[in-house]
């Protein structure tokens, strides 16, 4: 069932062409189309209208116009992101930021950026590069996702064990809130001792305005990296790799885990990285930094994965060697595609230390489920990504790949963990969000989002449940915002 | 059950030491129901200025909640109370070989609930971030008594908007912290300090800002100078020891123009004698001391306690590569301590012969010779009022939101600042 769409109103169509031209609006459907999903191609909402600004400008009267229409709106950067954040539910208009794709500035004295929020991820990197400089978060869509993307979601990426998460590194934020107006957050650099804004606005997942401009910091280059890759008869060991890697005091800048079910997708693929198929895990260690530790260290993690168990040991110092070993890891998803014509990817965090224990279990369900579930993950950071292969077509197989993801879910949060460590609640993981937090904290949640959003226009229908949208917060000033109308964001969830 | 402050003269009667959470919470539903006025003080070390001015109907210290909950060496996280000294914390994960690589003015008596709610840090921030960059999760009673649980206990998490971030630095207007957990780091094997002192702070600050944007990731990177007119020194016991030739390994502060640029380095023995040779050359001259291991961390644990014995500390900050533009003007008030690649600037005011509304005025002249520059001001620390207000002012859009979410966590005001 697919939600039937409103249709854009003639005054507020006009009213977005004098703002950002003919070419700037998309109300065809057959194009519309194009922005009906994003990376969770699971769900699929057709926006009412597309709008597509050049700049801060542009952006703030977009959303004034249609603020003043009262029609909810959502941010979309490349539409990478796979928990649904992006979609148009409630027939919201998508605010599209693909134009808005310049580096405006390249501070090289103060290792500062200033972006506008379309500028793909990897296209700062390249052009600090040059420079002796980069951007250090690296999701693994980097090439495609946008910094506007990575802000709203937080992103991490496989570097981010080592030098954090998108937050570290955004100094400030010229921000577009919801009802149009305009607002740096953030320090610029400088040390206000006010609330921390940006950093709540870094992972709100559009539903609190949208940036126009951001401020990153950028990192100097490491001077040499090392990679290794470990290969391993048993997937409970490559965890527990992972674990002594960590507990003896070492800090890769990567720690990756593919298991068997992932290897022989790659190696059956055009993708093929050289991985022996009869391996139980692959285990992707890189460290980077000054040339002269380099050596040390990765001697000891080497010895970490013999202690652990690991059959053989791979080592690369070149670049093109360290590429060949990475591909594996890095083509893990595109080889997916071949075998199944659904995936379903989970992204839930555990402590490292449970890593061993929960990987079993997850095989375990997969078994029960009788389903292919292939890992695919951070295992640094404890970061999960079980991908449950799958085809729609078949319901009963969709009925069971349902069940096991919940009871996926489950285990990790039992284990100390979290449902989403990097790809966001959006509209996938909204009514997950009650295994880990209690009522007071989602109800606080709301409340701040309140703050940004009283009309509640902005990305609606995403991060948290109906229930806790629609409440009534009493105790807290923010129970006068609202529209009052109770709103059923109805899935659309494409079944067949 | 009320355990020592470290400032014991806020020991009076209105000062109330839960033992628990649920005590905690109830005494804050009560003081929102009836209107009173609360302060939190933590371990009473770092209070911001004025903040016990006023009438504050119920002074509340987390003192008492002192456990740790939860220390996995092996996932290098750790959950604490908000009652446990940096000092306890030091203690404990040293013995697994990590630490918390926090290092705000003095370190060692704050509580861990005090240094997340001011949000304080201190030279390691260049390599390890401040406060917010450390906390998984916290626990949070907030200003009308909800316990909130934020965050979780994982290194990595989006699962819902980072409200962690707001109560982290928000300075005590949202709730009080109970507990935290917090994100470990291996101790480094290797721990070395270059210190290059100069004649002319000019030439100290070109250094530094050299050292800034060097092709290395320097952990800590401060510059320190000056003194004021009057006699100088960053505390008491430091003013009286010798700028050179001492073995002693403190900061020196002293009157004129010599200044002086410290490196610190971590990390494995070969990492920090490669990043010495890179530094070094880029100068084009070699460090004037350098210090090893538990020297080099006592240099830098002398700097914790540049704070000490001021009768008002100002914090100007700007983009690092303004450092020249403000250093001159700051290290006239007092003491000067940089941290370079932040951009931030603190001036210890001391001793004038004139008394508190001598501070004041030395205090304004500061803020409005720097206000030129587009340079931020504040006051973060006072022993006495009055005090010149922050610039520039925040602004509607920004005070706007802050008041909204102020207001949603406590929403009878019963944290609500007068400084603020």
């Amino acid at each position: 069932m697919i939600a039937p769409v409103p249709r854009l109103s003639a005054e507020l169509a006009s009213a977005l062409v004098r703002i950002v031209g003919e070419s700037g609006v998309i109300t065809d459907p057959n194009r519309l189309m194009v922005y009906e999903s994003d990376g969770l191609t699971a769900y699929r909402y057709l926006p009412r209208a597309v709008v597509l600004p050049r700049d801060g400008d542009q952006t703030a009267q977009v959303v004034r116009a249609i603020a003043r229409a009262g029609v909810p709106f959502v941010a979309r950067g490349s539409g990478t992101g796979l928990s649904g954040g992006a979609l148009a539910v409630d027939g919201a208009v998508v605010v599209c930021t693909a134009r808005m794709n310049r580096i405006l500035e390249l501070d090289l004295d103060n290792r500062r950026a200033r972006v506008q929020p379309g500028v793909v991820n990897a296209h700062l990197t390249a052009a600090a590069r040059p420079h002796g400089l980069y951007y250090a978060p690296d999701p693994s869509s980097q090439s495609a996702c946008s910094i506007g993307g990575n802000v709203a979601e937080n992103s991490g990426g496989p570097h981010c064990l080592k030098y954090g998460v998108t937050s570290r590194y955004v100094r400030g934020l010229d921000v577009v809130l919801p009802d149009g107006s305009r607002v740096y957050l953030g320090d610029r650099g400088h040390d206000t001792g006010g609330l921390d804004l940006a950093g709540v606005f870094v992972g709100s997942e559009g539903c609190f305005g949208i940036a126009v401009e951001v401020d990153v910091e950028l990192l100097p280059l490491p001077q040499a990296t090392h990679t290794l890759l470990g290969i391993f008869d048993r997937l409970e060991d490559a965890g527990r790799a992972v674990t002594a890697i960590i507990a003896g005091g070492l800090l890769p800048a990567a720690l990756e885990i593919i298991d068997q079910a992932t290897i022989q997708a790659v190696e059956e693929s055009i993708f093929a990285a050289g991985y022996p198929t009869d391996a139980a895990a692959a285990l992707v260690v890189e460290f980077d930094g000054i040339e002269a530790g380099l050596e040390a260290d990765a001697a000891r993690a080497e010895a970490a994965c013999f202690e652990c168990g690991a059959r053989e040991v791979r080592k690369a110092t070149s670049a093109d060697a360290r590429e060949a070993l990475w591909k594996g890891r890095k083509k893990a998803f595109g080889a997916m595609g071949r075998i199944a014509p659904d995936l379903l990817v989970q992204d839930a965090t555990v402590p490292r230390t449970r890593l061993p224990d929960v990987l079993a279990q997850i095989a375990q369900i997969g078994a029960r489920y009788d389903l292919r579930v292939a890992n695919v993950f951070h295992a640094g950071d404890g970061n999960l990504h079980p991908n449950i292969l799958f085809d729609r077509r078949d319901a009963g197989e969709m009925e069971r790949v349902e069940r096991a993801s919940k009871e996926i879910m489950r285990i990790c949060v039992e284990a100390g963990g979290t449902i989403t460590g990097e790809h966001g609640v959006g509209l996938d993981k909204r009514d997950y969000m009650g295994l880990i937090h209690s009522d007071d904290t989602l109800r606080a949640m709301e409340s701040v989002r309140r703050v940004f959003d009283p009309a509640d226009l902005c990305n609606p229908g995403k991060v948290l449940p109906d229930r806790i949208r629609n409440a009534d917060l009493s105790g807290g000033k923010a129970s006068a915002a609202g529209s009052g109308a109770a709103r059923e964001h109805v899935s659309a969830k494409v079944t067949a | 059950m009320s355990s020592p402050l470290a400032a014991p003269d806020i020991m009076d009667a209105r000062l109330t030491v839960p033992d628990t959470v649920e005590e905690l919470s109830a005494l804050m539903a009560r003081a929102s129901r009836k209107g009173w006025r609360v302060r939190c003080v933590g371990n009473a070390t770092s209070l911001p200025p004025g903040y016990l001015d006023g009438p504050a109907d119920v002074v509340v210290s987390t003192r008492a909640l002192d456990a740790v909950h939860h220390y996995d060496p092996a996932d290098l996280t750790l959950t604490a109370d908000a009652g446990v000294t940096l000092a306890e914390l030091e203690q404990l994960t040293g013995e697994q070989g990590q630490w918390l690589p926090l290092d705000p003015p003095r370190r060692p008596q704050r509580s861990l609930g005090g240094v997340l709610a001011s949000g304080a840090y201190g030279p390691l921030q260049g390599k390890f971030g401040t406060p917010r960059d450390h906390v998984l999760g916290l626990t949070l009673v907030t200003g009308d008594g909800r316990v909130l649980e934020l965050g979780g206990r994982v290194v990595k998490n989006v699962a819902g908007y980072d409200l962690v971030k707001l109560a982290v630095g928000s300075g005590g207007r949202l709730g009080i912290v109970t507990s935290a957990t917090v994100r470990l780091h291996p101790l480094p094997v290797h721990d070395v300090t270059l210190l290059y002192q100069t004649r002319r702070l000019a030439l100290a600050v070109v250094l530094a800002r050299s050292l800034a944007t060097a092709p290395v990731r320097i952990p800590a990177l401060e510059l320190v100078a000056g003194g004021g007119a009057e006699e100088g020194g960053a505390s008491g016991t430091n003013s009286e020891r010798p700028q050179n030739g001492s073995a002693d390994p403190a900061p020196t502060w002293s009157p004129g123009e010599r200044a002086t640029v410290a490196v610190r380095l971590l990390g494995s023995p070969e990492t920090v004698r490669e990043s010495e040779r890179i530094l070094c050359g880029r100068v084009g001259r070699e460090a004037s001391r350098r210090l090893e291991g538990e020297e080099s961390a006592q240099w830098f644990a002398g700097l914790e306690r540049f704070e000490d014995g001021a009768r008002a500390v100002a914090r100007v900050s700007h983009l690092p590569s303004r450092l020249g533009d403000l250093a001159e003007p700051c290290v006239k008030c007092g003491p000067l301590a940089a941290h370079v690649s932040l951009g931030v600037l603190r001036v210890a005011v001391r001793e004038p012969a004139g008394g508190d509304s001598q501070v004041a005025d030395i205090l304004t002249r500061l803020r409005d010779q720097v206000a030129g520059t587009g340079a931020t001001f504040r006051v973060s620390r006072a022993r006495r009022s009055p005090w010149p207000r922050p610039r520039p002012a925040t602004s509607p859009g920004i005070l706007a939101l802050t008041n909204g979410i102020v207001e949603s966590f406590d929403p009878a005001g019963a944290l609500s600042r007068p400084d603020f």
